[in-house]
């Protein structure tokens, strides 16, 4: 079965990894991501003043065109996800905003998508336990520490992907491909978001918490579905290093660069050089190369 | 006919024996005393809670004109105000309480041990068991689903042991039928589990507890003698965070009303904590302090004042373990500043709840109950022990969240109305 893919912008510049070893592993399970059309930006945030129709122009075209295409859309970008479910959310339970909106936009869009997120693709359609007959080279002896973020479960009124305290969904991924998911408190906190432009002290604080309670919990590596958050608690580690000396780097996966692995891919296709921290040789040390 | 034996149920039983009316006292739990026997001292005066009810219990117990039917539910009630014909299940005890003199040899040598439910899963308990020492009636049960001979069929170590052979592993339910002239349901509250709150853990977190559980740990009678202990390692806790209105108070995910004793309880666990751990830390969050009561707003104060306990105005969003500690996060609203706490115990002052079957016993009695599952009362204002059906009345907590001088007022009010029904009959 082939799912509608809207990719996002940063997909296609600083995480085309994300994306490639997503599409890459897709058809290694039996399905294809077949790229929407004339995809836009998704807007990166969901408009927080209710009246500003403007701001929810862009989700609800991208939405528009895809019902034109399908039934079901799915992204990878925790933030996409994030911004196109309640924007969907909106349209579908205020009629108003939708009659307004669709005015805009000149279409009849009604909010009757299924917006699917990779993971949920993952968890319902292929389900986790076909997913670990499909695993090569099952990821053993792996530590790694699921991170959710924010954009994944919150508001979790609009969102519905997991238990909003204690979600497992990603945990379950990790032990599908055989590694071992590390718990630890910090994996449902902010990661410090757009606040690495304005205050970037204030993200490096946030990203310190973060991977310090993963790695003081037994994590070799952390594993994110959102560019931001793998901006903050990857690329920021230098910044991290700087103020914290003892500060140890550790590797951040996409999950689907994980996925890549255990379905065997090559790993020159997996973009490595796209992760801040070089995550070879922690690879290397646990024979998964 | 009195249906429930905490605090408020024993005050109507005792007003109404007194007046020479004959009394039956149902109550579910093996022996009577409710929710108070669990408590350890009182507000706002710090009397124990023990001293002063073991007397009540006591008298009822031996009360010419009470009779007990404990271990024992109302299954069927037929009939009206000045003849009510209720069926009452007497629970298997699987002891011959008529042959049982209360010795406790049996409690004694039971070898199953397992986490005790009136201690909050904190202490163990046999499988064969009273409630507490000074239970009344002092006569043990057996949970069939803790005994070793229940489940193995080998031990009967208990049947052995007693020395009047009052061990019966064949005893079934019994049913009896009392005829009574009115009834007063004084059935009492649960406490909101701890599991409800994702935010603080889903009960998973280690040393966060609820007050009740505090209460035990503070009681001379419960698991840790009365020592402050944290329950994962028997430490001494130095720093405790009390969260007040967990569950309450919060209309959009638990319960919108106030359960009206938090504030005073929490603050007088603090001041015990503070009695006996001298160089410890209490902070007690708070959104606000209700404390209408006589003596009550001078106890609140005694404690910020004077035993330097420290009141934080905010609510906490996240309880989270970091090895030893527990990671407390939450705002103060007066500062504006976030706060963070590394806390040794966190105690939950959980919504008060209706009991679980008090919608059940309810509809067998056809009265309403609200919302919430609280029995309703016929007025708010002007008639609050009354229900909708005559020579039906309700006392206690099982109304709405009470502290104990009000049940006991609920509850002397209750009895009087069944005085004046009988007068005019």
């Amino acid at each position: 079965m082939d799912y509608l893919y809207f990719p996002g912008c940063t997909l296609y510049t600083k995480a085309k990894n994300f994306d490639q070893t997503a599409r890459n592993c897709s058809l290694l399970l039996g399905f294809e991501l077949k790229e929407l059309k004339n995809w836009t930006c998704c807007g990166a945030t969901f408009p927080l003043a209710t009246d500003n129709i403007m701001a929810f122009l862009p989700p609800s075209r991208i939405l528009a065109t895809a019902r034109e295409e399908g039934t079901a859309l799915t992204t990878l970008c925790a933030i996409c996800f994030n911004v196109i479910k309640r924007t969907n959310r909106l349209i579908q339970g205020d009629g108003e905003k939708r009659d307004k909106i669709n005015n805009f936009i000149e279409k009849n869009y009604q909010g009757d998508l299924q917006i699917l997120h990779y993971l949920e693709i993952l968890k319902k359609e292929i389900g986790f336990p076909h997913l670990k007959g499909k695993v090569k080279k099952p990821l053993e002896g792996l530590k790694a520490a699921a991170y959710y973020g924010c954009m994944l479960l919150r508001p979790f009124e609009e969102m519905g992907f997991d238990d909003k305290e204690k979600p497992s969904i990603f945990e379950e991924f990790l032990e599908a491909l055989g590694a071992k998911a590390v718990e630890f408190p910090y994996k449902i906190e902010c990661c410090g978001s757009f606040q690495s432009v304005g205050s970037p002290d204030v993200a490096t604080e946030c990203a310190y918490k973060i991977l310090g309670s993963a790695i003081k919990n037994g994590a070799e590596a952390m594993v994110s579905t959102c560019p931001m958050c793998t901006f903050n608690i990857d690329h920021k580690q230098s910044d991290i290093k700087q103020k914290y000396l003892d500060f140890k780097p550790i590797p951040v996966f996409y999950f689907t660069q994980l996925l890549g692995i255990a379905m065997g891919l090559d790993y020159q296709t997996l973009g490595f050089e796209q992760n801040a921290v070089d995550p070879l040789p922690l690879l290397r040390e646990k024979g998964l190369l | 006919m009195v249906i429930g034996g905490g605090i408020a149920g024993i005050s109507a039983s005792i007003d109404l024996g007194n007046r020479g009316y004959e009394v039956v006292l149902v109550e579910k739990l093996p022996s009577i005393g409710g929710r108070m026997l669990q408590l350890s001292e009182t507000f706002p005066t710090l009397d124990c809670a023990q001293c002063t009810l073991t007397p009540k219990t006591v008298e009822t117990g031996q009360h010419p004109h009470i009779k007990l039917l404990t271990y024992s539910e109302v299954e069927q009630v037929e009939g009206k105000a000045g003849d009510f014909r209720v069926k009452i299940r007497r629970k298997a005890a699987y002891v011959d309480w008529e042959k049982c003199n209360g010795c406790g040899l049996c409690q004694q040598k039971c070898p199953s041990k397992n986490p005790s439910e009136f201690d909050r899963g904190m202490g163990l308990g046999k499988a064969i068991y009273t409630l507490s020492p000074q239970a009344v009636p002092n006569k043990p049960v057996i949970n069939p689903n803790n005994c070793r001979y229940f489940l193995e069929k080998k031990c009967k170590v208990c049947e052995k042991i007693c020395p009047v052979g009052a061990v019966d592993y064949e005893q079934q339910d019994r049913f009896v039928e009392e005829r009574v002239g009115a009834i007063i349901t004084a059935v009492g509250f649960d406490l909101i589990p701890r599991e409800s709150f994702g935010e603080y853990g889903y009960g998973d977190v280690l040393d966060v507890i609820d007050g009740l559980a505090f209460e035990r740990l503070n009681s001379a009678s419960g698991p840790t003698t009365g020592e402050i202990r944290r329950p994962s390692d028997g430490k001494i806790p130095k720093e405790v965070v009390f969260i007040q209105c967990t569950g309450s108070r919060d209309p959009e995910r638990y319960m919108p009303y106030c359960s009206r004793v938090c504030c005073m309880y929490t603050g007088k666990h603090a001041r015990l904590y503070k009695h006996k751990v001298h160089d410890g830390q209490a902070y007690i969050f708070y959104m606000d302090i209700r404390s209408t009561g006589k003596g009550y707003e001078e106890f609140i104060q005694q404690g910020m004042e004077e035993e330097g306990i420290l009141y934080l105005r905010g609510r906490v969003s996240r309880i989270f373990r970091d090895g030893e500690k527990i990671i407390v996060w939450g705002v103060d609203t007066l500062s504006g500043k976030k706060v963070e706490i590394s806390a040794d115990m966190v105690v939950l002052a959980t919504a008060i709840v209706p009991q679980k079957d008090t919608k059940d016993l309810a509809s067998k009695l056809g009265i309403k109950t609200d919302e919430y599952g609280f029995l309703t009362e016929a007025q708010r204002k002007l008639r609050p022990v009354e229900t909708d059906i005559e020579g039906i009345y309700i006392a206690g907590c099982a109304q709405g969240p009470k502290d104990i001088a009000d049940a006991v007022a609920h509850a002397n009010a209750a009895a009087s109305k069944v005085q004046g029904l009988f007068a005019k009959h």
